[in-house]
């Protein structure tokens, strides 16, 4: 099958010859792919409000995932604060919508919005400060933000936290989960095209070496400003449909530790690769929401003195998390997505086994900061 | 006359006094950190846990729990410092060495990885349990500065506060001392150039065990000073479960001092001290986390426009 | 085309370029060389923009763009390749060679993150065009191949390619031969050629290989501990005493020179592209 450009079709969905026998086949086997993937998202709101709020959960972070995959997959900037960015954003939309009323969709253009507010001063920043030290001041400035902009008085509502009351409409568990995935699937969609365009080419080429891609034409400036916004943008989604998630904002939600996770899933999922990244973060998300409340989790946790054995139920997955991070880091550096590489490339219609010379996605975190 | 002297005793000597103690408790973690900084070219983030992995050895002894017997505090000290340093070596043997020809962000997210695991494990020991208060040093003897003890403007400290000033002198003056020795020139040998070390006959992997050993040593021993008077609570150095630990100061304080110079770690460090104690002061209190925000500025004004720092060169 | 004066840039201690002109006319393929170290990639950084000198102006086509960052001296038609391969690695040859058309893509940024019809064509002509430079350069086969398990002589035509994409008036290379056998070199000194006729370009090209800047270039500059050593047409420069005695050095590196020569024997008449440098250095 010939892979010019006249093989990319009108839409690019569908090939020439994708309706020949054995093609049919194979893109028969890739629909079906496809359908149980589907499937299996929407039957998570099935299963009852437990099994949809763990899902709402993934979800966010998933989103979460996302954003710091722009900056730090895509762009190569690494970013230790994002979890600054993701608050901002739950507090502006718990704010608006609970001290003026706004309605939901606006809260979350608002959370969008101020989200990418923030993440465009940070870029500035970065635009003069790369690498280790960026990391720094980025882990800084999260720091700062919890400890000021959340703490102002006016935002959180006297200390036990600002209330985000969902509408009526969406209180069952399962249908804001179904909003949340509809907004993931959406952000999907949109990171794909971005990837495709050419501001995803500038991203990649910037991350490769500032002065080709300046040789290149890619304004460098322009273009980091525009991998903070997007990344900020989406991080601000993110927390607010977090808040309305727990219908609360409170800014100890947004420490340290959540900084570290972020990175972790991130770098664990594959830095660089959509469908690692989300993999990485839904794997994250169910460790912390899901393990606590699994059987055989709780039973080994209950052979423990009860204090101890609350402590793993608490902590553990920290514990796991960290291990799983720097299992990767030694011997997967790829991440998850070294394993999903065949499965994406054969859903989205390539071959399975890789043809000679194919990218892996092999340690793109670890180019991730110039020295 | 005494009225003044308290007066002015109170708005200066006292934010110097408390800038200056915290500048010596920051300074011991920044040395760690620009130790590691020279070696191996990255931010250790695992710096604070081994002090915290310390913390909770000595906390542990001190109180009897899990495996320990209730020991004095001295044996637990030390007991807390031989934890530390293990620490280093053990990220060293299981972490770093592994990864050393990973490109710079693995290491940096692996240290963060190794801190969060540190972190971990001390929750699971204690989890939010924060009974466990490590005592002030040298019981509640307390001393004034700028006034009695029970006036309001005098600064007022105990053994812990003097310690933290002793260690600090302490380590710089051995530091000196080290420096000069075979170890010593071996590490900054191996920092400047690993190769050029190994064909004179430096054996880098022993220095490199020693370096992060040390990085321990000097970690736990930050983390040993911290902790008294309060409760030991996971993570505390860094930060990670609790808000803001000195792990971030002491990384701003060395930023501050220039990353390539030892004695600039802790010249930065004291001087961060100066910063944050004033800058505290006149920030309004309406205005939370001024703190934060101050030393948020300072790391940016460094940054953008000294990015050497007050004693670094350019390398 | 493009005039150089008096261009210097001093990086800490070291004065890496002093004083530096030259004028490369338009359609003149022009050659800079010069011992490593000499400070040739320096000027094509100053050139280009991606350093800023000290003192000196760099004008095109009557313009000063001294002060003009890199990407907007890309637009205004200037095209370059670099010493140590100037691409996304982790690409395939297409990839890169859309990427190089950054400029020339013609939509904007939101109508391709929401993946209008108008974006999705603009593409599909990148597409084409891209397609178009692998065939002039002979490199069709590799398309869809990850340029990091490419041979280096092929990385460095595609980058060639790359450069070409910018839709360039004055292409500045970064010793494009390197890499390349006698055979392959002297195909280069024909593509280029060929591409200064077909396309109308004035060329400004850094190397190290004789045959081909004798072959190739209408004028050579000769550069020397950052400053201009001489300048001519390269029979003038070939046997210019000073040019011979910098890349030679003194009478024991020039013995030393001869006989590594001897047993490297890779660029033809490798008198000045071979060993010695004028530091002594062994290349």
């Amino acid at each position: 099958m010939t892979t010019g450009s006249l093989a990319q079709g009108r839409s690019g969905l569908i090939r020439p010859g994708a309706l020949a026998p054995d093609a049919l086949a194979a893109n028969g086997g890739r629909a079906l792919a496809w359908l149980g993937l589907a499937a299996a998202a929407v039957a998570v709101g099935l299963a009852g409000p437990n099994v949809a709020r763990h899902g709402t959960t993934a979800a966010v972070y998933a989103l979460a995932g996302l954003s710091l995959n722009i900056i730090l997959g895509y762009t190569g900037q690494l970013s230790l604060g994002h979890q600054g960015l993701v608050g901002t954003g739950a507090l502006f939309a718990a704010y608006v919508s609970t001290a003026h009323g706004l309605p939901f969709p606006v809260a979350l253009a608002v959370g969008a919005v101020t989200g990418g507010m923030s993440a465009a001063l940070v870029g500035f920043v970065a635009l003069r400060i790369s690498g280790l030290y960026l990391a720094l001041i980025t882990l800084v400035f999260g720091l700062t933000i919890e400890q000021s902009l959340f703490e102002l008085s006016t935002f959180t509502g006297g200390g036990a936290g600002e209330a985000a009351n969902r509408p009526a409409s969406l209180l069952p568990e399962n249908r804001y989960y179904y909003v949340c995935l509809l907004v993931v699937v959406g952000v999907c969609y949109l990171d794909s095209r971005l990837t495709r365009s050419k501001a995803g080419r500038a991203f990649k080429a910037i991350k490769e070496d500032e002065r080709v891609a300046a040789a290149m034409g890619v304004n460098v400036v322009g273009y980091k400003l525009l991998a903070f916004t997007l990344s900020g943008m989406v991080a601000g989604v993110a927390g607010a449909l977090f808040s309305f998630a727990t219908q609360q904002f409170v800014g100890s939600d947004f420490d340290f530790r959540l900084a570290l996770v972020f990175v972790l899933m991130t770098v664990v999922g594959g830095a660089g690769s959509r469908a690692g990244v989300v993999a990485g973060s839904i794997l994250f998300a169910v460790l912390h929401d899901f393990i606590a409340s699994f059987g055989p989790f709780k039973s080994f946790a209950g052979l423990f003195p009860t204090q101890t054995g609350a402590n793993i139920l608490q902590f553990g997955p920290d514990l796991v998390g960290a291990v799983l991070l720097l299992l990767t880091l030694a011997f997967n550096p790829g991440g998850l997505a070294q394993q999903l590489a065949p499965v994406v490339r054969w859903m989205t219609g390539g071959p399975f086994r890789a043809p000679a010379g194919t990218a892996s996605p092999a340690a793109p975190a670890a180019r991730a900061v110039r020295p | 006359m005494h009225a003044v002297m308290a007066s002015v005793g109170g708005s200066i000597g006292v934010p110097i006094a408390n800038g200056l103690v915290n500048g010596c408790l920051w300074g011991l973690l920044a040395i760690g950190i620009v130790l590691i900084y020279k070696a191996n070219g990255i931010f250790n983030f695992a710096q604070g846990e081994f002090g915290s992995m310390a913390a909770l050895i000595a906390v542990s002894a001190v109180d009897g729990l899990g495996p320990f017997p209730k020991l004095p505090l001295p044996v637990a000290m030390v007991l807390g410092l031989i934890a530390g340093t293990a620490c280093g070596l053990l990220t060293e043997r299981l972490v770093i060495r592994p990864l050393f020809r990973a490109p710079r962000a693995t290491l940096l997210v692996a240290t963060a990885g190794v801190a969060l695991f540190f972190a971990s494990i001390q929750a699971l020991c204690t989890g939010t349990d924060l009974s466990h208060v490590f005592p002030a040093l040298g019981g509640h003897s307390r001393f004034a500065l700028f006034g009695s003890v029970n006036s309001p403007d005098a600064y007022v400290f105990g053994w812990t506060q003097i310690t933290r000033v002793l260690v600090l002198v302490a380590v710089a003056a051995l530091a000196v001392v080290f420096f000069r020795t075979r170890y010593g020139l071996g590490i900054l040998a191996v920092s400047q150039d690993p190769v050029a070390a190994n064909t004179v006959g430096i054996n880098v992997n022993r220095i490199s065990m020693l370096t992060w050993s040390l990085a321990g040593l000097l970690g736990a021993a930050a983390g040993l000073i911290d902790v008294p008077g309060g409760p030991y609570q996971p993570g505390l150095v860094s930060g990670i479960l609790t808000g803001v630990g000195p792990l971030v100061f002491a990384f701003i304080g060395a930023v501050l001092g220039g990353m390539t110079s030892l004695p600039g770690a802790f010249v930065g460090s004291l001087a961060l001290g100066l910063i944050d104690s004033f800058g505290g002061r006149y920030m309004p209190t309406s205005v939370p986390g001024g703190d934060a925000l101050v030393i948020f500025g300072t790391l940016l004004v460094v940054l953008l426009f000294r990015p050497t720092g007050l004693l670094g060169r350019e390398t | 085309m493009l005039d150089i004066t008096e261009l210097s840039i001093r990086f800490g201690g070291l004065q890496a370029l002093d004083g530096l002109s030259m004028h490369i006319g338009e359609w003149e393929i022009v050659g800079l060389i010069g011992p490593n170290g000499a400070g040739k990639t320096t000027a094509f950084n100053c050139i280009t923009g991606v350093y800023r000198p000290n003192r000196g102006r760099v004008v095109f086509k009557g313009r000063d763009v001294t002060r003009l960052p890199a990407h907007r001296r890309a637009a205004i038609g200037f095209g370059r390749t670099f010493q140590n391969v100037g691409m996304v690695k982790t690409a395939t040859a297409v990839e890169n060679l859309r990427t190089a058309q950054h400029l020339k893509a013609g939509y904007s940024v939101l109508s391709g993150i929401l993946g209008t019809g108008a974006s999705l064509s603009e593409e599909r002509l990148l597409t084409a065009r891209a397609d178009a430079i692998l065939e002039l350069l002979g490199l069709t086969a590799v398309r869809d191949t990850v340029i990091s398990s490419l041979p280096y002589g092929m990385l460095k035509l595609l980058e060639l390619g790359c450069a070409l994409a910018t839709d360039p008036e004055i292409l500045l290379l970064d010793e494009p031969s390197s890499g390349m056998g006698p055979e392959e070199a002297h195909q280069l000194g024909e593509r280029l050629s060929f591409l200064r006729r077909e396309f109308g370009l004035t060329m400004l090209l850094i190397e190290h290989h004789v045959p081909l800047v004798t072959s190739l270039c209408d004028y050579v500059y000769v550069l020397n501990f950052g400053r201009l050593l001489a300048e001519g047409s390269p029979d003038q420069i070939k046997n210019h005493p000073d040019v011979v005695a910098a890349y030679l050095g003194g009478e024991a590196e020039g013995a030393l020179a001869a006989a590594a020569t001897e047993g490297e024997g890779d660029d033809g008449d490798g008198a000045m592209a071979a060993t010695a440098g004028s530091d002594g250095a062994v290349r």
